[in-house]
């Protein structure tokens, strides 16, 4: 089994992981004025003992077969939907948001780990048979399951969480197989509702949005934190100031620097290489990714590591968006590089599963050319 | 397993299980291509990330300015040297300190006997005293406290607030907190004419040694730049360059707090007693120059030097003030003369009543002729005619060359602003005319500051060596500690012919000075009393400056001791005025440095040539 455990996906995590504690270091610590104390309260030393707990959870997700997860999927969709709900009721307002629970060593957002476990879910609902996706029936189930979660993170409210956790579903029906006229159908639909949802949405979100589209028009404390990130990257140039010289950073013109624009600080400290290789390393992980998906032992597993895949690198594309102005503020971290226990642990966890696929993945034999299977009616 | 499908395979064959198989198989290929354009999306995705990098981070983009905040560089004020003591105590001393005044016709429509509780209990003043600010309709700025602790500007800030008063420039215009370094003299009036005072407003430093030493205790302005965040905190930028602040360095004094204490006190209730206008007392030390006390009065405190007080009040009239120094000066015409040989310390001279020199007929204080005279009586005495003769003796070539070397008619060199040189005028000036030199063998005729006065008789204390008077000892800056030492100027006369003087300036205090006599030692001096000069309008009628210098204790003198009123209502001889002043000066000096009695011998009484109670006649009179 060991022969096919994903060696270079383990390895770019923890790169990621490295990278994203130095980059806190330099965004947080040292500009602290206990700077260069290694103290247990410390930023640093939380976010690697949050790698540590997540790369244990890594482990331990690797080495049990996903099937099991997969069979009891009713259950931990009942547990989602009874997490989401607690939260709803029991939880504590943090930074505008109720999805903080108080647990006995950090604070986990139980959002986080429900975008995970709803990867298996919808696994498990898409990778039936085939045949069933001849029709719209599974389109429909898959939507219909993920709609009340999404609909609970998003009033909690967490527009971010719940724009990656569709967008997620939308990647694993697409990669499932669900045919385009169908797909067709469902986006008429939205796109007949969307005014309906625009007049729904806080009005904080409709400001992102409008602040997006009209940069100028909106000058609020996402502008200032959109226009400090863009001049972080812009001043960062080709090679950067070097690590730790970031005036931006330094000075503190960054805000929430350590968490939501991490990514703006490596473009200041280390330029334009810095943050390429930084998406170049996103781009590999994901192609170690795929691979396991191509690899999978049966459509679960295939399901399980494109789903994975596609939110890593959604929420990588929409946070470094973000920082470089491309999409709207939108309060989501660079995965396994922002500091914050929950994005961190449940992110490893994830990966954990798509490591169990690739540690269970078979060698097929090579498929046949696409023509020698048409005209046959099945 | 995946079944493999070749080509050809019939209809026929194909039963449940390899239906099943192909579904699988074709579910694999179609999510296989599923999973490849989605990869091929993401890959897109990522691209146009780098693009985007690309585009902010290659090109120059100088609208992406980090240093915009980069401020004009701002000074840092240096914070203004302290002046210490001998002992080590802080004479002037700098804090950051909060003003407290109010505009009480600003004040609105309050209740003003509540604010001035409120007002009373943050500053601490007492009650009746803000109430009488708080309650008068003034429309100037009244200060309530002028360097209250920090801390209460915070609190008058608030207080100001929650009455809704208008600000400007970070102060509510009737409830006033300005924050400032502050110049703060913890022991108030003590030496305030030695210190000097810092001017509120520009900062500049106003007489005394504020003005003498301002460049150096000002210290240097630093300047940086920096970049303010949008939270108000300033760093400072890694762009453009700093200069250091340089704060201004302590200057240790020679001057001693607990002599000038006493200087001050001995001072103030002379003037209680005797009505002076103003009085002056100086110790020094001869052997350095080094002043221990410096004291005038009337004074004011240097902390709070604008409340009413008359600028001649700021003037230190031990160095800036020259008088007609009359009879002291008789030592330094014996120590010419003897220095020249013109007479012998045991020479005797005829007193007819009157000489005339140049002209001018010069008489005794009283009037009287006083036959055969020695040179210690002559001292003893004060016998103008005397010392006329003496003078005569002399000669005005070697008599104006000694006192040009004894200091007179140029400024000592104190370390202190505004030294005037006084005027003595010299047989090579036009104006000069034998007349005058007859009336400046005994003082008269010219003008010098105490410091003057007081130098020259260290010089013949310190064996003929005139010595720089000075203040500052030490010179304690952040980094380096500059001492300044003593400074010979002039050997003004041989050693021998300044212990001569001594000597006969010790017999003539034990014989007609006993009023300034301490028991069990020998000192040596000569009292003063002298008509005030008004220009060319000739002398003041009955207002007299008296005055007494001496040192001692003898053989080793330690302390030059002046002592001078203006004006005195009563006690108008330098006599009965000063010289009991100098004893009890000399009596403090010392108890305080434990200079054991001895050397001086057993006095037996001795009948007063003069009496005493003479009607006090300036000596100089015409």
């Amino acid at each position: 089994m060991w022969r096919t455990f994903d060696a270079l996906s383990l390895l770019l995590t923890l790169l990621l992981v490295v990278t994203g504690c130095v980059m806190i270091y330099s965004a947080y610590e040292t500009s602290m004025p206990s700077a260069g104390q290694l103290e247990w309260d410390n930023t640093v030393v939380r976010q690697a003992v949050f790698a540590v707990g997540g790369l244990v959870i890594y482990a331990l997700l690797a080495l049990v077969d996903y099937d099991i997860w997969l069979r009891l999927y009713r259950w931990i969709y009942g547990f989602v939907l009874l997490l989401l709900a607690s939260t709803l009721l029991l939880g504590q307002s943090r930074f505008g948001a109720q999805s903080w629970f108080e647990f006995a060593l950090f604070d986990v957002q139980p959002s986080e780990l429900c975008k995970v476990l709803m990867i298996l879910v919808l696994a498990r609902v898409l990778g039936r048979s085939q045949a069933r996706l001849e029709g719209p029936l599974p389109l429909f189930e898959a939507l219909a399951m993920v709609a009340p979660p999404v609909v609970m993170i998003y009033v909690q409210p967490d527009f971010g969480l719940a724009v990656i956790l569709l967008a997620t579903a939308a990647g694993m029906i697409f990669l499932s197989g669900v045919r385009w006229r169908h797909m067709l159908l469902i986006l008429i639909v939205l796109a007949a509702i969307a005014p309906v949802i625009w007049f729904q949405l806080e009005d904080y979100m409709r400001g992102r949005i409008l602040q997006f589209l009209m940069p100028s028009a909106h000058a609020s404390d996402d502008s200032y934190n959109i226009n400090q990130a863009l001049i972080s990257i812009g001043s960062g140039g080709l090679w950067g100031k070097g690590l730790l010289q970031g005036t931006q950073t330094q000075l503190y013109f960054l805000r929430v620097r350590h968490t939501d624009f991490i990514f703006s600080v490596l473009a200041e400290e280390l330029g334009f290489v810095g943050a390429t290789t930084l998406i170049g390393v996103y781009a590999l992980l994901i192609a170690s990714l795929v691979r396991t998906a191509l690899q999978a032992r049966d459509a679960g597993g295939r399901l399980i590591a494109g789903g994975v895949a596609t939110m890593l690198l959604l929420q990588a594309f929409i946070n470094i968006g973000m920082n470089a102005n491309l999409l709207p503020v939108s309060g989501l971290p660079l995965p396994l590089v922002s500091y914050g226990g929950s994005s961190l642990i449940t992110t490893l966890a994830a990966l954990g599963l798509a490591q169990s696929v690739a540690l269970r993945r078979e060698r097929p034999e090579p498929l046949l050319p696409r023509s020698s299977i048409q005209g046959r009616s099945l | 397993m995946a079944p493999t499908c070749p080509d050809g395979l019939g209809r026929q064959d194909m039963d449940e299980g390899i239906s099943r198989d192909v579904t699988v198989y074709r579910e694999r290929v179609s999510q296989t291509r599923r999973i490849t354009q989605l990869l091929l999306t993401l890959a897109g995705a990522l691209l146009v990330l780098c693009v985007r990098l690309a585009y902010w981070q290659l090109p120059a983009h100088p609208e992406l300015d980090p240093y915009r905040h980069t401020q004009s560089p701002e000074s840092i004020q240096p914070v203004r040297g302290g002046i210490v003591d001998a002992t080590g105590y802080y004479l002037a001393t700098t804090s950051y300190a909060c003003r407290v005044s109010c505009v009480p016709s600003l004040l609105g429509d309050v209740d003003r006997d509540a604010l001035a509780a409120q007002l009373a209990e943050i500053t601490g003043l007492s009650i009746t005293r803000v109430q009488a600010v708080v309650n008068s309709d003034e429309e100037r700025a009244v200060d309530l406290v002028t360097a209250a602790p920090i801390e209460v500007a915070a609190q008058i800030d608030e207080l100001a607030k929650a009455h809704g008063y208008t600000w400007e420039k970070g102060n509510s215009l009737a409830l006033r907190a300005v924050r400032q370094y502050q110049r703060v003299y913890p022991n108030g009036e003590l030496a305030a004419h030695v210190l000097g005072y810092v001017d509120l407003y520009d900062g500049k430093g106003m007489y005394g040694l504020e003005q003498r030493y301002l460049g150096l205790l000002t210290g240097r302005e630093g300047e940086m730049q920096g970049v303010r965040n949008p939270w108000g905190y300033t760093y400072r930028a890694t762009l453009g360059g700093s200069t250091p602040v340089q704060d201004g360095p302590d200057l240790r004094l020679t001057l001693d707090r607990n002599v000038q204490y006493a200087a001050e006190r001995i001072l103030a209730q002379a003037m209680l007693e005797i009505g002076a206008e103003s009085g002056n007392l100086l110790v020094m030390e001869p052997s350095t120059g080094a002043v221990l006390a410096m004291a005038k009065r009337p004074t004011y405190n240097p902390s709070t030097y604008w409340q009413g007080v008359p600028v001649a009040w700021f003037n230190n009239d031990l160095v800036s003030m020259p008088y007609e120094p009359g009879s002291v000066i008789k030592a330094m015409t014996v120590a010419a003369a003897l220095q020249e040989g013109a007479i012998q310390p045991n020479s005797v001279y005829l007193d007819e009543g009157s000489i005339e020199i140049g002209g001018r007929p010069i008489y005794n204080a009283d009037g009287q002729a006083y036959g055969r005279r020695s040179i210690t009586e002559m001292l003893a005495y004060s016998l103008n005619v005397g010392a006329a003769n003496v003078a005569a003796n002399l000669g005005p070539t070697s008599f104006y060359q000694t006192m040009r070397a004894f200091g007179f008619g140029e400024a000592t060199g104190i370390d202190l602003a505004a030294e005037a040189a006084g005027v003595l005028r010299v047989p090579s000036q036009a104006d000069w005319s034998m007349a005058d030199f007859g009336r400046n063998a005994f003082g008269q005729g010219f003008s010098a500051t105490p410091i003057q006065v007081a130098t020259a008789f260290a010089a013949l204390a310190n064996d003929g060596m005139r010595m720089r008077p000075y203040l500052v000892a030490e010179i304690r800056g952040a980094y380096r500690t500059e001492m300044i030492q003593p400074q010979p100027v002039k050997q003004v006369v041989s050693p021998l012919v300044a212990q001569q003087t001594t000597e006969l300036l010790a017999d003539a205090t034990e014989l007609g000075m006993r009023e300034a006599l301490v028991d069990g030692y020998r000192i040596a001096g000569k009292s003063g009393t002298s008509s005030i000069a008004m220009g060319d309008a000739g002398y003041e009628n009955d207002e007299v400056i008296t005055s007494y210098v001496g040192y001692g204790p003898l053989p080793e003198p330690r302390w030059v001791i002046l002592v001078k009123f203006d004006k005195p209502k009563v006690k108008k001889w330098g006599l009965e005025s000063a010289a009991p002043e100098f004893r009890r000066m000399f009596e403090f000096l010392v108890s305080y440095y434990g200079v054991e009695a001895g050397g001086a011998p057993d006095l037996a009484p001795v009948a007063p040539v003069i009496a005493a109670t003479a009607t006090p006649v300036p000596e100089a009179a015409e």
